[in-house]
């Protein structure tokens, strides 16, 4: 049998000092912070009281006590005889018995001469070796540096700068439309009635959700996705025939409160006072609310054109339509008290909740001209179906996106994994979490369907 | 100083001190409180299951912890090996061999996830969480340090001061109180066994193999036909190796454990052989078995028997099943974390 080769780490002498002290500490943590740290100051001790087997008791003893200081505790004698006794109270008096032994040399130097100063000298050395040993032991735990937020502060998107639109009212009702005060007209014989507008908001700060009757919360802009003809001279009797077509669709369908042709004609297809069926399983939010199921409570604008990741706004509506458009966001805004807020585009509020994905649908998911309409920018806005529902996008959407998505579910995403980190909560936790709430939300709000808006836990808004 | 018997000490205060044993099967965490030590266990390994409204029900109906992502739910913890078995299927693991599994993807969400489950976040800033990382695996090419790094800078991250302890280690503080903490912890676990020889609560040696009990259950299985979910819990549930196995499972069981024994003693002699920095031990020291591994009723006994029959290069005075087999290194964790004042 081969028997490791034995060291010096730690002397058998100390372990026994060691474990007869630490005999009597009943605390596991407190007895090994007693050992570790006995171990600790005896390899503190100077070489020549570890090495000298007369001094090695002094070193030994040094290191207890000192580690039984460090823990604020002291040996109890339960023998009959004194040594210890004597030698715990040399160590408490340490302090006093070195300035004495140090005094004793300085004297025995002064009488003795070179001779007696070279050997008070090496006492005196000894005794100032010695004294690193008896510092008392400091501890000073690290805390653990909180984190930068405002750094990350400085990251978050900029500020919505919410304008309000100019008073709009209605000049003429006629038999060919209306006519504002904006200049804004509007083709009302293509609209119908559907099913009058209700709806349910959910207060962000986790409030009672309130039943709303009258008046409609938001725009969201379509587009059409349906044949579109070069914007040309040429082409003029397509385009008014694939308006014509498309006109007979919507109306079939009620898809859209407004249509606005290639040429910036207006078309009032659905009553504003009615729900229009363009915004499917979506979500938003302002300051205030959260917004689901977005037909209920938002007004469907439908431009006729359509939409390419990669074309810009000009390439994808014609400039009488964003003239259109601006004239009737004002109009719809003032009477509505609309925010810029909730303006918004389909493919930032469309999400799919049953594979719990944004950007089912991404009409105008780039590219809206909300500088020409005097709206903010939506697109940096943080996605709130990501935000407030833990919604995610997929390798899919980015396909279909041309690799690139809007800023807006990135400043969604690093909001989610502060708040995650801020809680202490894994992201896809709080993620998961959201998504439960959402669940929550949608049930409700079938629910409240269902018994007509009676439920108990809604309170009556307007 | 033999005279001096007692010590009056000041009890260190334990409050605010974590221990967490991050293993392959099972992560532990173990608290100090007013009733004594209280341990917290979730099962490390999850089970995928395809995104549809019934099966959140069920979820939300049976109080699952579980979260969604990429159109899946991953059931988690406890539940996990239950639903696996509901489904017919097997539960996956974060870790393997006492590591973040490098070939599961979903590896360090689940981590955090569970372990924040068992953790939650630190309420002040001087919290302290010691948490146990393997001893270097002596048959495996595995690197510890994104180990160890990722846990504690998760950990971190919850707010908490971060310190490690070996595996081997924690069951020295855990079960070699008495001992002075001298003497040879080893945690049979999961994905590793870890062996720890301690002097004075200093590691002298330490090492790991990943021969334990996701291996028998493995290699059990694939001689059987069983599961290896379904031999873990045969294992578990009436595994006696003092006894003659009565079916062929229990037989693969007994060769396999035995296999994993002789391997564990043959390391551990061939660690000490060849440290150069062993120290003069002048008595015999104890060895303490501990982990999941070690349950099974004999596995003392057969260790025994195969530690005194080997050349083991030190004395050992006898070798011990620990009072609590699975809290062991958390609890030895939380020893190492009370400690740090």
């Amino acid at each position: 049998m081969s028997r490791p080769k034995p060291t010096s780490l730690p002397d058998p002498a100390l372990r026994r000092a060691i474990e007869s002290l630490a005999a009597g500490i009943p605390d596991p943590g407190a007895k090994l912070r007693f050992i570790q740290h006995a171990i600790e100051v005896y390899g503190r001790q100077p070489e020549l009281l570890r090495r000298t087997s007369s001094l090695k008791p002094i070193a030994v003893r040094l290191a207890c006590y000192g580690a039984l200081e460090d823990l604020g505790a002291e040996p109890k004698v339960v023998s009959a005889s004194k040594p210890a006794d004597i030698s715990w109270a040399l160590y408490k008096f340490r302090h006093a018995v070195l300035a004495l032994a140090i005094l004793a040399l300085a004297s025995l130097a002064y009488a003795y001469g070179p001779t007696g100063f070279r050997a008070a000298r090496q006492g005196v050395e000894t005794a100032v070796q010695l004294l690193p040993s008896f510092s008392p032991a400091t501890s000073s735990a690290s805390r653990v540096a909180s984190r930068d937020r405002a750094a990350r502060l400085a990251n978050e998107p900029p500020a919505r700068v919410t304008k309000p639109p100019e008073q709009v009212w209605l000049v003429e009702d006629g038999p060919l439309g209306e006519l504002w005060s904006n200049g804004l007209r509007i083709f009302t014989s293509y609209h119908i009635s559907t099913e009058k507008r209700r709806y349910v908001v959910f207060p962000k700060d986790g409030g009672d959700p309130v039943l709303v009757t009258d008046k409609p919360a938001g725009i969201v802009y379509h587009t059409s996705e349906s044949d579109i003809a070069p914007f040309e001279p040429d082409a003029t009797d397509s385009l008014l025939s694939n308006t014509r077509g498309l006109l007979r669709w919507l109306r079939q369908h009620g898809s859209y409160h407004y249509l606005i042709d290639r040429f910036g004609r207006i078309y009032r297809l659905v009553e504003e006072s009615d729900v229009a069926y363009h915004a499917g399983k979506s979500i938003w939010a302002d300051d205030d609310y959260y917004y689901l199921d977005l037909n209920d409570s938002f007004i469907g604008i439908c431009f006729e054109s359509e939409w390419r990741p990669q074309a810009s706004d000009a390439e994808i509506v014609t400039p009488a339509q964003i003239q259109a458009a601006m004239n009737l966001t004002d109009m719809l805004r003032a009477r509505y008290g609309i925010s810029d807020t909730n303006s918004v585009p389909h493919g930032l509020i469309s999400v799919n909740p049953a594979k719990m994905l944004i950007g089912h649908h991404i009409d105008w998911a780039r590219g809206f001209p909300f500088a020409a309409l005097g709206l903010s920018d939506k697109y940096e806005v943080p996605l709130p179906s990501i935000l407030g529902f833990g919604f995610s996008s997929d390798e899919d959407l980015l396909k279909r996106m041309g690799g690139k998505l809007w800023p807006g579910v990135e400043h969604a995403e690093r909001e989610l994994r502060i708040r995650s980190q801020d809680r202490g909560v894994p992201s896809v936790m709080l993620r998961t979490e959201l998504r439960r709430a959402y669940l929550r939300h949608q049930q409700l709000l079938e629910n409240a369907r269902k018994n007509g808006y009676q439920s108990p836990a809604m309170t009556a808004g307007s | 100083m033999e005279d001096i018997q007692k010590t009056e000490s000041v009890v260190p205060s334990a409050e605010g001190r974590i221990g967490l044993d991050v293993g392959t099967s099972k992560i532990l965490v173990a608290r100090r409180t007013g009733r004594g030590l209280e341990a917290s266990l979730e099962v490390n390994a999850f089970l995928p299951l395809p995104y549809s409204r019934i099966t959140e029900n069920i979820l939300l109906q049976n109080k699952v912890h579980y979260y969604q992502e990429n159109g899946h739910f991953f059931v988690y913890g406890n539940s996990a090996e239950k639903f696996a078995s509901l489904f017919n299927s097997e539960a996956r693991r974060p870790m393997s061999r006492g590591l973040i599994n490098p070939h599961e993807p979903s590896a360090l969400t689940l981590i955090k996830v569970i372990i924040q489950g068992l953790l939650k976040k630190a309420k002040t800033g001087d919290e302290l969480v010691c948490f146990s990382v393997p001893g270097a695996p002596v048959d495996s090419p595995d690197d510890l340090i994104y180990h160890e790094e990722f846990l504690k800078s998760y950990l971190t991250s919850l707010g908490y001061r971060v310190k490690s302890i070996n595996e081997g280690q924690a069951v020295v503080f855990s079960e070699l109180e008495k001992e002075s903490f001298t003497g040879i912890g080893v945690s049979c676990g999961g994905g590793m066994c870890n062996v720890c020889l301690a002097y004075l609560s200093v590691p002298v040696i330490s090492f790991s193999v990943t021969k334990a009990g996701d291996y028998i259950d493995r290699s059990t299985g694939s001689v059987t036909g069983e599961s290896s979910t379904r031999v873990k819990m045969i294992k578990e549930a009436s595994l006696d190796l003092t006894r003659k196995p009565k079916d062929k499972v229990e037989e693969a069981l007994h060769i396999y454990y035995d296999e994993v024994i002789r391997t564990l003693v043959k390391q551990l002699n061939a660690s000490l052989g060849k440290a150069s920095h062993v120290p003069k031990m002048d008595r015999a020291v104890p060895v303490v078995l501990a982990g999941g591994t070690s349950r099974p009723k004999g596995f003392q006994d057969k260790f025994e028997q195969v530690l005194r029959e080997s050349e083991c290069p030190i004395e050992i005075s006898e070798v011990r099943l620990s009072s609590r087999p699975m809290q062991a290194t958390a609890a030895g964790a939380l020893v190492a974390a009370v400690n740090d004042a």
